[in-house]
């Protein structure tokens, strides 16, 4: 049976090195008012959101899309399956399970429809072997950095996950 | 919602801010689901959520981060921004569950000519049990 120190011997290779950039089809304004909608139902999604006469008027002077926004969702990603997810996903036992223990998003320049989102991905820590209690787990710390279509900076996600 | 805006110099540390509430269930998850494409078993069938050895379906963690995110929206204001969001997931969030998001500031300082706010965020359930604690940074507007 393949020992989970394996799988953190990979990860810890990859430490550093970009895995899975993606980049967003043009945002449009349905899936804005798809994520307002959705994360705040059911009271109804702000003004901001979905109507362009109204967000004119505030400080971000046209509709865009709430803080959270998944510019990745229904995308059409052939490589969904990169990056530290999937190392050991091929194997059976210890390392192959993993589970999202949080992380931290940092946003910047707001997301506007049309704009075109660039996502990279690197691993930035990998923990020791450490027992939890869903046994020998090893913890992966994630960066994932978003730019718009003028390289400006719009969010930066570092995230933690656990494999097991 | 708040509808007044909360200006830099109105805060002080250790005031809580408004919380952000939300009883979930399949009809939540079901529609986060849709915006972040979520499908996944186990947030939509309990049988599927049994199998995984959970007492039920349950909910997203992201659904729970989405839900932080609004709690800091809503106390900045259109005249604010909510600039960073953070938390550890620590506990499940079960069906019809009474999600109660709260924030407390900790920390007041002004950065490249912003005023910003930092507070500590969680989210508790109906039981008290805080379910994700976190971090929040917003930017609010300043009297000058």
């Amino acid at each position: 049976m393949p020992d989970i120190s394996e799988v953190a011997q990979e990860l810890q290779a990859q430490i550093g090195k970009e895995y899975g950039r993606r980049v967003s089809l043009p945002v449009d304004k349905s899936s804005i008012r798809l994520w307002a909608i959705g994360t705040r139902w059911p009271e109804p999604p702000k003004r901001l959101y979905w109507d362009e006469e109204y967000a004119k008027k505030t400080p971000s002077q046209g509709i865009i899309a709430p803080p959270g926004f998944n510019p990745f969702a229904y995308h059409v990603d052939e490589e969904r399956m990169q990056g530290p997810s999937s190392y050991g996903l091929l194997r059976t036992g210890e390392g192959n399970r993993g589970i999202n223990a949080g992380g931290e998003a940092t946003y910047h320049a707001p997301i506007r429809p049309g704009d075109v989102i660039t996502s990279v991905s690197k691993i930035v820590e990998v923990s020791n072997l450490k027992t939890t209690r869903l046994g020998h787990s090893v913890f992966v710390i994630t960066e994932t950095r978003w730019t718009n279509q003028k390289d400006e900076l719009v969010r930066v996600y570092r995230g933690m996950g656990m494999r097991y | 919602m708040p509808n007044e805006t909360v200006y830099w110099e109105d805060v002080t540390e250790g005031m809580e801010i408004p919380p952000f509430v939300r009883k979930t269930g399949l009809m939540e998850w079901n529609r986060f689901a849709a915006a972040n494409e979520e499908h996944f078993e186990y947030h939509m069938d309990h049988v599927a959520g049994k199998a995984m050895g959970f007492p039920n379906a349950i909910g997203m963690g992201n659904l729970r981060f989405a839900y932080l995110h609004n709690l800091l929206e809503d106390w900045a204001g259109e005249q604010g921004r909510v600039e960073v969001v953070g938390c550890q997931y620590r506990g499940m969030n079960e069906e019809h569950d009474t999600l109660t998001c709260w924030g407390q500031v900790v920390r007041k300082f002004v950065e490249n000519g912003e005023h910003l706010v930092e507070l500590h965020i969680g989210v508790r359930n109906q039981k008290g049990e805080e379910t994700a604690p976190g971090r929040g940074v917003v930017v609010l507007p300043s009297r000058g």
